[in-house]
């Protein structure tokens, strides 16, 4: 009783201490006229979705606006280092008997994790990235690794073995969010990026392997100076890898400049990283995803709250960047590179909201022949559009032109396909393989999710999370064993000398 | 003064029936409630404005309400359980990074940090309830109609919540 008793007075002394805190802090909190901005812009939008669709349907592809934003300012540079070479050669998953879309939940993957956030493949393997639940510090997320020669049968890489040298980042937990393989000096390196979180801080993380994903080699990565920032992707380029995500710009910048900026990372060998390079992007926005396809990289994003823009940073080189606003009444979360040089760009735009659901959204699907100008892809049969929340956050394209689109729809995981130049289609529902369950009617959060997708020879892979047994996300990989495709043409990896300038 | 002027103001797009005074009498208490259940003031944040919006967006009904405020706060809540458990999984697009300023250092004091440290080591409904219950200062039966369980299932969810923070608050004592 007296020790109940004690708890209950350090959880009042606790709320105390945080509601003085948390008030003192609310003489910083937006302005609602924000909100009001924010509600009559999508009202606006709504409108001018409609028009569009009709537009759209009696004269195609409509060129949105382009216009260049200013130059970003560029900070620091990358160190030298060894060159890269993109490692390019993806692993053939092992054909199946069956035509059409499989899913592997909880069964084929140990190790219980959350989901998973990407998938890549080096030397005849595949390799899953996520939170694994199974070995989290008392609660805090920790990075989790899955293998797979197959895509049906995956084994859990050992904690251990992913965080070495992460002892001090254990309390706080570790995310990991994406992974990509480079070549240094011929040999295969795979190359994740993430994030310790929440407490003390942001700190951003690397992991290195050079063995497949069999062990890692953890690095941290600068963060700028509030030390807060969230890496999102990677992707390996001619010059090495760059990293996107955003930073915490420092509170000496005036009120209306503060918050999250858009940022990128460089680094030759994914072992020393840049400091992040700033782009030029307002308050509020990040960097989602990264690509790159003849010569150009393409980072793709938006605002991270309000939602609505869709902006794509350009570089030849990784160091200089371009912004352009591809569509402003949208959001961008995904892009992938296209056999022809050319980029897919997906992402969602708001179409109001029921008052009992979460808000309501459409997807969006934009293509680029350079990373300049943007063309929004027709749907005029809405196979991205319908109740409740669209969400395409991940595409990809084959050497064969067959495009892969993957999400949300409605709460539950979804994909799209089309041949280049071809209607898109959604993949049928099968409750098997795509599970409808509602999601969280307070957060939106939908209860099954593909985070990523990636052609893997004459394979199609996808991943991310769909309910366990006890309704909790479970790690799920969807699996397309490639009846109706072909195997891709390798690209020859790159052998010149991309030191960077400057 | 100047958000009363917003209040229900033609062509504001601030909706008439109070949200502007919502938010600026409950932004505190639901930072609070992010906080304690996420234990960043810079996630916390995001959480609030992510909660003011959804209130924001279907405010008709949320206006209905017996207690607007509570609703959000339990949004907050649900959002920055959901951000931490689900971090991981959470589709890379809904990761809501930004629109917030910059943190600066916690003035919390470490042994409180601790506390909330505690808490969210529990399972994921005794946090809430217990965040709800002692930060919140909801009674007992609007705990239980946001989680949207019976009042007993909340009342045996903040014993065992105690019983378990009377092990780790000693556990962690030196």
């Amino acid at each position: 009783m007296t020790a109940s008793r004690s708890v209950e007075d350090r959880l009042r002394q606790a709320g105390r201490a945080t509601h003085r805190e948390a008030n003192r802090r609310t003489a910083d909190r937006p302005p609602v006229e924000q909100l009001a901005g924010l509600l009559r812009r999508r009202r606006l939008v709504r409108g001018l979705a409609a028009a569009a669709g009709v537009v759209a349907l009696v004269a195609g592809a409509i060129l949105l606006r382009s216009d260049p934003l200013p130059v970003p300012e560029i900070v620091g540079r990358p160190p030298a280092g060894p060159t890269p070479q993109v490692d390019e050669e993806a692993v053939p998953a092992r054909r199946a008997t069956s035509a059409g879309w499989s899913s592997f939940p909880p069964g084929g993957l140990t190790g219980g994790a959350d989901g998973l956030q990407a998938v890549g493949a080096v030397g005849g393997r595949l390799v899953a990235v996520g939170t694994d639940a199974a070995s989290s510090v008392e609660g805090h997320p920790r990075p989790g690794v899955w293998l797979s020669t197959t895509g049906r049968d995956w084994q859990a890489v050992e904690a251990a073995a992913i965080d070495d040298g992460g002892e001090a980042f254990r309390q706080a937990g570790m995310l990991m969010h994406d992974v990509a393989a480079i070549k240094i000096n011929g040999q295969a390196r795979l190359v994740a990026v993430g994030q310790a979180v929440f407490e003390p801080d942001s700190r951003l993380l690397a992991w290195i392997s050079n063995d497949q994903g069999e062990t890692w080699q953890l690095v941290e990565v600068p963060a700028g100076p509030e030390n807060s920032a969230r890496l999102q992707a990677v992707a390996a380029t001619e010059q090495g890898l760059v990293a996107v995500g955003g930073v915490v710009s420092p509170p000496q910048e005036a009120p209306q400049a503060r918050g999250l900026r858009p940022a990128v990372w460089t680094s030759p060998d994914g072992q020393s990283w840049s400091q992040p390079h700033l782009l030029e992007g307002m308050p509020g926005v990040a960097a989602r995803d990264v690509a790159t396809s003849g010569g150009q990289t393409v980072a793709v994003g938006g605002p991270v709250t309000s939602l609505w823009a869709g902006i794509a940073w350009t570089s030849p080189d990784g160091q200089s960047w371009t912004a352009r606003t591809v569509v402003e009444d949208a959001t961008l979360h995904g892009v992938a590179a296209t056999p022809n040089g050319g980029f897919l760009a997906v992402g969602s735009t708001p179409t109001g909201g029921g008052p009992d659901g979460p808000p309501d959204a459409d997807g969006i699907l934009y293509t680029s022949p350079d990373g300049r100008s943007w063309i929004p892809v027709p749907d005029p049969d809405g196979v991205f559009a319908g109740p409740g929340n669209q969400q395409l956050v991940s595409v990809a394209t084959d050497q064969n032109g067959q495009q892969v689109a993957a999400g949300t729809d409605a709460g539950h995981a979804a994909l799209w396909i089309a041949p280049i130049g071809r209607t898109w289609k959604r993949i049928p529902h099968r409750d098997a393989v795509f599970p409808t369950r509602d999601g969280d009617p307070h957060t939106g959060n939908p209860a099954s999710a593909i985070t990523d997708i990636l052609p893997t020879g004459s394979a199609w892979v996808a991943v991310g999370s769909a309910p366990g047994a006890d309704t909790a996300p479970d790690p799920t990989v969807w699996l397309h064993p490639g009846a109706t495709l072909t195997t891709p043409q390798p690209t020859p990896s790159r052998t010149s000398s991309p030191t960077p300038q400057g | 003064m100047k958000q009363q002027a917003f209040r229900g103001e033609a062509g504001s797009g601030v909706p008439a029936g109070g949200f502007a005074s919502l938010y600026a009498e409950e932004y505190g208490r639901v930072l609070a409630v992010a906080y304690a259940l996420s234990g960043s003031w810079v996630v916390a944040e995001e959480v609030t404005q992510e909660a003011f919006l959804k209130a924001f967006r279907r405010w008709e009904q949320v206006a209905g309400f017996a207690h607007p405020g509570a609703w959000v706060r339990t949004v907050a809540a649900n959002l920055a359980r959901s951000r931490l458990r689900r971090a991981g999984a959470e589709v890379r697009a809904l990761l809501r990074l930004g629109g917030r300023t910059a943190s600066g250092p916690d003035p919390i004091p470490e042994d409180l940090k601790a506390v909330w440290q505690a808490v969210r080591r529990l399972p994921g409904r005794q946090a809430q309830a217990v965040v709800l219950y002692y930060l919140a200062d909801l009674p007992v039966a609007e705990v239980a109609a946001h989680m949207g369980v019976a009042e007993g299932t909340v009342k045996a969810h903040l014993h065992q919540a105690r019983r378990r923070l009377e092990q780790t608050l000693e556990e962690d004592q030196p």
